[in-house]
């Protein structure tokens, strides 16, 4: 008998955003197991088959994004303080001070996200799912799912553990302590949830797979010459974080004169000002071309949670330039000693200047993308892995009765 | 390449630097604003001219006639004052664009002259760093070579 599974998710938008591209990746797999079902807190009730899955829309309670900035303001004080693309080092003291927090206050934080929908628990209650997948633990759905489960449902959770400070609620140890699987997507993030309730055993890291295209080689980018680049890849959107990021190309570009060129890509890119502009690239081919052509990728923001971007120029063979405050992408830097980084500007230029030496960036490009490769593409490992965890949760599969171990690098139970 | 031995060698090379640029005492220069450039100055460029006075136009009524002698009057025994005061502020203000241009000049010197002598003390640090090596190195041969056994 086919399982059915359904899964949890807060809406999913485009390929820049890495909670989304995960829950697709995730889905897809579970699809060559079992029958799967996306269940979305969205704008109206819908329903309709996105390839292997059907995806079905309820309507929900709105986000409600002026209210959570004026709470967030009143709790821990100016904007700015909260800015993680400058530094992380705030983190910790949030993390701490939201311990204290009464639960009304904790539960308020958790609904301005939005995601609340009576049509998806009573749905949730009336079909008979084998497992269900709960996508973002920070996510109100994901909060009421938990509650109305019975409790012979299986329950995976995806926690989705970015840097975020909210998430060491302790609102969440609820979800924690009822799911029977945890699934991570970096060591970073299974030291994240390690310490939460019930996390630290049953945390499995399921990797990723993540792939790219030797296209990229046929046709240069737009723009392009054979002046070494650095490339800063993302969706970029006005606000203070483009502006920082723009200030540090600025300054990586004075730095290095003529003998460096500085390129902004990514969709929006446009709205940055001066020659640091890259060409306005919509699609990730146009991205690949940049990177699998750059001297190296910089990658400053410190709290990704898969890095994707990194990873896809580690598959092309190109060094990632990171902070040394950051999760993810440090991991891949450091792990697959593919990268290098950096504390201080002065440390990310030095970082820059010996990757000019083409003896140093040979190598560890090389590295870079055995790592990518070896850790984040292969689909067929990705796919038994969750299906592995599957068959432990609803304990199909006789012979696994302990969290599988053929994940990348899975702590033992 | 081990990332991580060459990420420890860069930062070990970024703070030694910093810690030479130190101790060169170098004072940190403040942003270069020239002088040429600032608003008063190209307001006294543009204000220090004083438009000579004219007299009423010729006409044909006594009263006109007298109004334009009286002006003319006036005139003759103003103009050599107001020449004269004219020709100082024009020269001042000549005075005034040669003096930013100088003190223009002596600031960028300045600023070069202390780029060099950073870029100098890092240059001599790092020569200091290769002949410690190398006097190091030629030592450990010296070493090897009294205790061989003979």
């Amino acid at each position: 008998v086919t399982l059915r599974v359904g899964i949890v998710s807060l809406p999913l938008s485009g390929s820049w955003d890495e909670r989304s591209v995960i829950v697709r990746r995730l889905a897809g797999a579970l699809a060559c197991a079992a029958d799967v079902e996306l269940l979305i807190p969205g704008v109206r009730t819908s329903t309709h088959r996105d390839g292997a899955m059907v995806v079905r829309e309820f309507a929900a309670v709105p986000a409600q994004p002026e209210r959570r900035h004026a709470l967030m303001e009143l709790l821990f004080g100016p904007g700015e303080a909260r800015n993680s693309i400058r530094c992380r080092c705030t983190e910790q003291v949030m993390a701490g001070a939201v311990d204290v927090f009464p639960r009304p206050l904790q539960e308020e934080l958790v609904n301005v996200g939005g995601g609340r929908s009576p049509g998806l628990l009573e749905h949730l209650l009336a079909t008979a799912y084998d497992v269900v997948v709960l996508c973002d633990v920070a996510a109100a759905s994901t909060r009421d799912a938990v509650a109305v489960l019975p409790d012979r449902t299986p329950v995976i959770l995806v926690p989705m553990a970015s840097a975020d400070p909210l998430l060491s609620l302790t609102i969440h140890d609820d979800v924690y302590a009822q799911t029977d699987a945890v699934l991570v997507v970096t060591e970073e993030e299974r030291a994240r949830v390690a310490g939460r309730a019930g996390a630290a055993a049953s945390a499995v890291d399921i990797r990723f797979v993540l792939r790219v295209h030797d296209l990229v080689w046929r046709n240069e980018p737009l723009g392009y010459d054979d002046t070494p680049t650095i490339v800063i890849p993302r969706q970029w959107t006005p606000g203070e974080e483009t502006d920082h990021l723009a200030q540090l190309a600025y300054d990586v570009q004075h730095a290095f004169d003529d003998r460096v060129r500085v390129r902004l890509v990514g969709p929006g890119c446009h709205i940055v000002p001066g020659e640091i502009q890259g060409p306005h690239a919509q699609s990730r081919l146009d991205i690949w071309r940049w990177c699998s052509r750059a001297l190296a990728v910089l990658d400053p923001e410190p709290a990704k949670l898969l890095g994707r971007e990194a990873l896809e120029s580690m598959m092309y063979g190109t060094p990632i330039v990171v902070p040394a405050a950051a999760g993810a992408t440090l991991e891949h830097a450091r792990e697959g000693s593919g990268g290098l980084w950096y504390r201080t500007e002065e440390e990310l230029l030095a970082c820059l200047e010996v990757l000019l030496d083409p003896s140093v960036r040979g190598p560890l490009g090389d590295q870079a993308r055995t790592y990518a490769s070896e850790h984040y593409s292969d689909t067929d490992r990705f796919i038994e892995t969750v299906g592995e965890v599957l068959a432990f949760v609803t304990g199909r599969d006789a012979a696994c009765d302990q969290i599988p171990s053929s994940g990348a690098r899975n702590l033992p139970v | 390449v081990n990332a991580s031995e060459l990420v420890e060698r860069l930062w070990r090379d970024v703070k030694r630097r910093e810690l030479v640029e130190e101790a060169t005492n170098v004072p940190a220069l403040a942003e270069l604003e020239l002088t040429a450039e600032s608003g008063t100055l190209r307001s006294l460029n543009l204000l220090w001219d004083i438009p000579m006075p004219t007299a009423p136009p010729d006409a044909t009524t006594v009263r006109s006639k007298l109004k334009r002698r009286v002006a003319l009057a006036v005139l003759d025994l103003l103009r050599p004052h107001l020449e004269a005061e004219r020709d100082f502020r024009a020269r001042s203000v000549q005075m005034l664009n040669a003096l930013a241009a100088n003190d223009d000049t002596l600031a960028r010197e300045i600023r070069d002259i202390a780029d060099a002598l950073r870029l100098e003390s890092r240059r001599l640090a790092e020569r200091s760093d290769v002949l410690h090596n190398l006097l190091e190195n030629r030592l450990e041969d010296l070493e090897r070579r009294t205790t061989r056994p003979t």
